[in-house]
């Protein structure tokens, strides 16, 4: 078991599932981490040597992940052009409801939820990355759990009459 | 507005987490590594600094890595562990020798002894696991042409073939192939070797393929250097 093996198992899953919550599409997630994960053994001696070289993962898997989401969004555009009407995306049955619920957010939003809420990262350390105050992601959170709030309601609050 | 707690975000979070997890299937660190080293093998293009002051604008380079799933192979390579086949150390050796010969890679040095820019380059062993190499190379080149040159050290020979190709497309499950007429280099791997050269025009968004072929005498007892410039 080497170095690499360790922290690939520690932290596949995790990443994988932070940005499938993100982007809403598991296969594609788990391809984009496994791409980042390869880059990463690619450059081990350097990567490892980083404070948190899970934290490299992520962005580079998120950078990948945004890269492709733009691909397929333009491919989506020609198709939709092509065929004359718009692509409706149909229900998919995977997709659990907070996952549904996120796509509604905008795209700060759903990303400061992910990081605070899967990642578990401080506000702080959102805020640094996304190069905004504090007070900015804070407010993206209060937003992003109103909207959840409101899209989840029904699920969560329907009490069935007897 | 009402909006979720702290506690219940966090419990729908976590919900979401452990249901995710179950489902997450991954590959592997084995499939990484072998991923890892197949890029390697393959053609590595490196973009040396200042190509952009020679160029009217950005540079691509790009490796045809998944291509060579389909490429046509030779016959099966003769086992690495011959009596005849060089140990690791000495391929490496080879690998510096092929690389120093084929000249200036920098491009600032270059630049100053007026030579065209390398555009990409890859240097390596021909090991018996992968004798073929597949590559791609465009750049906003002002001119469209570009020079081929390869060389190798050591025993056997290459094949290397050099042409023009269409503008970066949806991956394909085909091999792309050379046109006829299209330059077709036969290289000795020797102890001092003089770079062979082919030049083609393939004007901006086309792109240049190489496609390089060892025989059974070269797996595992050479080593070869390859770069695509501008002229």
């Amino acid at each position: 078991m080497t170095d690499f093996d360790d922290f690939y198992a520690a932290h596949f899953a995790d990443l994988t599932v932070q940005v499938y919550a993100y982007f809403g599409d598991r296969q594609e997630a788990q391809d984009v981490v496994q791409e980042a994960f390869c880059r990463a053994l690619a450059r081990w001696r350097q990567v490892s040597g980083y404070d948190d070289p899970a934290a490299w993962v992520r962005r580079v898997a998120w950078n990948l992940a945004t890269s492709r989401w733009r691909r397929i969004r333009t491919v989506r555009a020609f198709h939709g052009r092509q065929r004359g009407e718009p692509i409706v995306e149909g229900p998919s049955p995977d997709r659990v409801a907070l996952v549904e619920a996120l796509a509604s957010l905008p795209a700060t939003q759903r990303r400061a939820m992910v990081l605070r809420y899967l990642a578990d990262l401080p506000v702080a350390e959102i805020a640094d990355r996304e190069r905004v105050a504090e007070g900015t992601v804070r407010s993206w959170l209060h937003r992003g759990r109103a909207t959840l709030a409101a899209r989840l309601a029904p699920a969560s609050t329907e009490v069935p009459h007897a | 507005m009402p909006e979720l707690t702290e506690e219940q975000t966090r419990a729908a979070f976590a919900s979401l987490r452990a249901e995710e997890l179950t489902r997450v299937r991954p590959p592997g660190t084995a499939a990484a590594l072998r991923t890892v080293r197949r890029r390697r093998r393959t053609l590595v293009a490196a973009v040396a600094a200042g190509v952009g002051i020679a160029l009217a604008g950005g540079i691509t380079v790009t490796s045809l890595v998944e291509a060579d799933r389909s490429a046509p192979r030779p016959a099966a390579p003769s086992p690495s562990t011959s009596p005849s086949a060089l140990s690791a150390a000495q391929l490496d050796d080879l690998k510096s020798a092929a690389l120093a010969a084929l000249g200036p890679v920098d491009n600032r040095e270059r630049r100053s002894a007026g030579m065209g820019p390398v555009i990409a380059l890859t240097f390596n062993p021909v090991r018996g696991t992968d004798p073929t190499i597949n590559g791609t190379a465009s750049s906003e080149n002002k001119t469209g042409s570009y020079v081929f040159e390869i060389l190798c050290v050591g025993k056997g020979s290459l094949r290397a073939r050099f042409w023009a190709g269409e503008p970066p497309g949806p991956p394909s499950m085909t091999q792309p192939t050379p046109p006829p007429g299209s330059p077709d280099l036969r290289v000795p791997c020797v102890d001092r070797p003089t770079p062979a050269s082919a030049s083609v025009r393939a004007p901006w968004p086309r792109r240049v393929m190489v496609w390089i072929e060892a025989d059974q005498a070269a797996v595992g007892r050479a080593a070869y250097a390859a770069l695509v410039r501008a002229p």
